[in-house]
């Protein structure tokens, strides 16, 4: 008889996508190699994901503004059945274009910090050193 | 690929050549004269090597019912035989079929796919060869190695890049490896430029704004780089950067422009789009160095209904029937060095 | 020969046209509204809908009816719903309404409620029936992001509009029997193009015929 609930609920349920997350709160340190003041683009990214042929590294996730390098807290939402691990990649915005390097600018640092490439703790410290001038997040991947 | 706002009527009618009576004659006809056709962008695949968030995607925006079973719908559209098939129903003389490796977006159709897919006709299908980018300070001698043999393959006449879906920045030097390699096999380099609808892809310009480029345009005189879709924004289904594909085109010899995708039913409602950036490009005086793809199959009777919207656009902004028949197809003869087509009467 | 032909079709025709075999189960399907306590069901197939449908009916032209539509096997819509008959002369003219579930699965999960309403007109003609059908179906469903433990983070309810809408012919082979082929023309979940369809059903009946 329970059975026979569960199933009238299952084929009566109202469920379109779902999807399953792990919320996590990062709690680390932005630092230049040269010191310098600015806006940081944050960007959170699991660290592989896909199976076989499809697997690649670096899945974006998230993205927010921190004003300046310096201690930041960012929470986010990891897909789990999606991807694994996690890695921070950031740049700075020392011309305000909101622009990684943008044709003619070569100055704008840019670093990444992999977490972890399996499980995530639901609380992670990330230290991230912004050092590498003009590169793309994946290129920075180990 | 996008299919929203469009009447019930005009959906139906690219279906209509399924009960047609045999192919038509290769060729259109444009201003009373009859040209042939090269499609260069054709894209072949396996639907098991396109992610999941990318199947839902792309079944979203099939008509009712295929999205119920889109891979029925992928099977029947993505070989060699059905983009013949295609080519016939649309009197497209030849192609060129792509591979891609993008597991991130559009998801993988390897080189070897893409010679095998291609020997369903080798006079008529050719292929543009591509590499994984991922890890490529590790990995880059492997990739470019395995390019290298590809393109060695008669088959192959050309690279396919899409920094968007690939994840890598056009700009950065690291990656210019690949462009002395298409020097090395005299191979024309094909770039996704503009936005992109699908799930998963960057949007931001360095990924996707041609201005990137200018850097591997300049320091590579010798190869051939091919604009794809103009940078047209697929988000904002606006021409984007197209002003600026187009001054490149005027400003380097080596930069052609291919104005897939970005005027079909879905991604230029309206239809006005597509005539601009041609219209454009003419003013600009580089109307010579157009090159026609559509971006198919995508689904059933798209290559057709491609083309048929860009001779109505060529005849918009007013290109000759000599200028058509090079944008055509014998600017993708030239470049990629491959036999010059006929219109059959 | 031809002759006797053209009178055979010309009775039968008369015949059908016949206030006792209004309440015919083709016509019972197909233009709506049973008669008072028949049971009628009718079944088609095609591509890509394929439909079960039960029905009885009742005093005054009522008419409650239970359905199962499904689409290429893998979209299913069961409902439950009643009908009335507005006219019922040489025209029919029948409203209906349903309730029910729309379920279908990856890669575009749909799981969750729908409602229908519905007309369906035509006329008898001989032993045809030609017939329309013309409708508006909505469906609702939630997208959830929840956490590993099963906790719910967000919901954001999703809602599918179809236009439904079928146009065929019937044709009475028996006094309980007879069969119909009509194209399915469906919009769902507009603005997204849909391609027609084509089916070939059945319909029967039983109980009190009068």
């Amino acid at each position: 008889m329970n059975r026979s609930i569960c199933m009238l609920l299952l084929l009566c349920g109202c469920e379109g996508y779902v999807t399953v997350v792990q919320p996590v709160e990062i709690l680390g340190t932005i630092a230049t190699a040269d010191g310098h003041d600015g806006p940081v683009r944050l960007e959170v990214y699991q660290a592989w994901s896909g199976d076989g042929g499809l697997r690649y590294p670096m899945r974006f996730i998230d993205a927010s503004w921190v004003s300046t390098p310096g201690d930041f807290t960012m929470s986010v939402e990891l897909p789990v059945e999606e991807g694994e691990g996690l890695v921070l990649y950031g740049w700075q915005d020392r011309d305000g274009d909101e622009t990684h390097c943008a044709p003619g600018v070569d100055d704008e640092l840019s670093g990444a910090a992999v977490i972890s490439e399996t499980d995530v703790p639901d609380v992670v410290d990330g230290d991230l050193v912004l050092d590498s001038p003009c590169v793309g997040a994946t290129r920075l991947f180990p | 690929m996008h299919t929203h706002g469009v009447s019930m009527v005009r959906t139906i009618l690219p279906f209509a050549f399924l009960i047609a009576c045999g192919p038509p004659p290769k060729g259109v006809d444009y201003r009373g004269t009859r040209l042939a056709v090269v499609d260069m962008h054709l894209h072949p695949g396996d639907w098991q090597q396109v992610p999941e968030s990318t199947q839902g995607y792309l079944a979203s925006r099939f008509p009712f019912p295929f999205g119920l079973r889109p891979e029925q719908v992928a099977e029947g559209v993505l070989t060699g035989e059905a983009i013949l098939d295609q080519l016939d129903d649309a009197a497209v003389s030849a192609a060129i079929l792509f591979a891609v490796y993008a597991p991130r977006t559009v998801g993988v159709a390897t080189n070897e796919l893409v010679l095998r897919e291609r020997r369903a006709d080798t006079s008529r299908l050719w292929g543009l060869a591509s590499l994984p980018v991922d890890r490529w300070d590790e990995s880059s001698e492997a990739a470019l190695a395995a390019l290298s043999e590809a393109l060695d393959n008669p088959g192959m006449v050309g690279i396919k890049l899409a920094h968007a879906h690939m994840h890598f920045r056009m700009d950065d030097p690291a990656y210019f490896s690949i462009y002395d390699m298409a020097v090395a096999h005299d191979a024309p380099v094909y770039l996704h430029t503009g936005t992109s609808p699908f799930p998963g892809t960057r949007t931001e310009p360095e990924y996707t704004d041609p201005a990137y480029l200018e850097a591997a345009i300049a320091t590579h005189p010798r190869v051939q780089f091919i604009l794809g879709h103009m940078g047209y924004d697929f988000i904002d289904q606006r021409p984007g950067d197209a002003d600026t594909a187009i001054d490149l085109a005027v400003r380097y010899d080596n930069v052609w422009l291919e104005p897939s995708a970005l005027g079909s039913r879905g991604s230029d409602p309206t239809g006005t789009n597509l005539p601009l950036v041609l219209k454009k490009a003419k003013t600009a005086g580089v109307e010579a160095r157009l090159i026609y793809g559509s971006d198919g199959p995508q689904s059933p009777g798209f290559a057709a209904d491609y083309l048929e919207r860009t001779l109505t656009a060529l005849e918009a902004a007013d290109y000759s029937v000599e200028e058509a028949q090079l944008i055509l197809a014998d600017n993708a003869s030239s470049l990629f060095g491959i036999p010059t087509f006929k219109a059959e009467k | 020969m031809a002759t006797w032909l053209l009178l055979t079709l010309a009775a039968a025709a008369a015949d059908f046209q016949d206030q006792d075999k209004q309440g015919h189960p083709t016509r019972a399907v197909l233009l709506g509204g049973s008669g008072e306590a028949h049971w009628n069901a009718g079944a088609s197939v095609g591509s890509p809908w394929t439909t079960v449908t039960v029905q009885r009916g009742l005093r005054g032209g009522w008419t409650p009816l239970a359905e199962v539509q499904a689409a290429s096997f893998a979209r299913w819509q069961p409902a439950v719903g009643v009908g009335k008959r507005w006219i019922d002369r040489r025209w029919r003219l029948t409203g209906e309404g349903t309730v029910g579930w729309t379920l279908q699965g990856d890669p575009i999960p749909f799981r969750g409620p729908a409602a229908e309403l519905r007309v369906k007109g035509g006329r008898a003609v001989g032993r045809f029936a030609p017939y329309l059908h013309l409708g508006m179906r909505s469906s609702r469903t939630e997208d959830r992001v929840e956490t590993v433990s099963g906790d719910i983070l967000r919901e954001e309810a999703r809602w599918e509009t179809t236009l439904t809408g079928a146009l065929g012919t019937g044709f009475l082979l028996t006094d309980r029997v007879g069969i119909d082929i009509g194209l399915d023309l469906p919009w769902v979940h507009m603005p997204n193009p849909s391609i027609p369809g084509m089916h070939i059903g059945v319909q029967t009946g039983w109980g009190r015929n009068q």
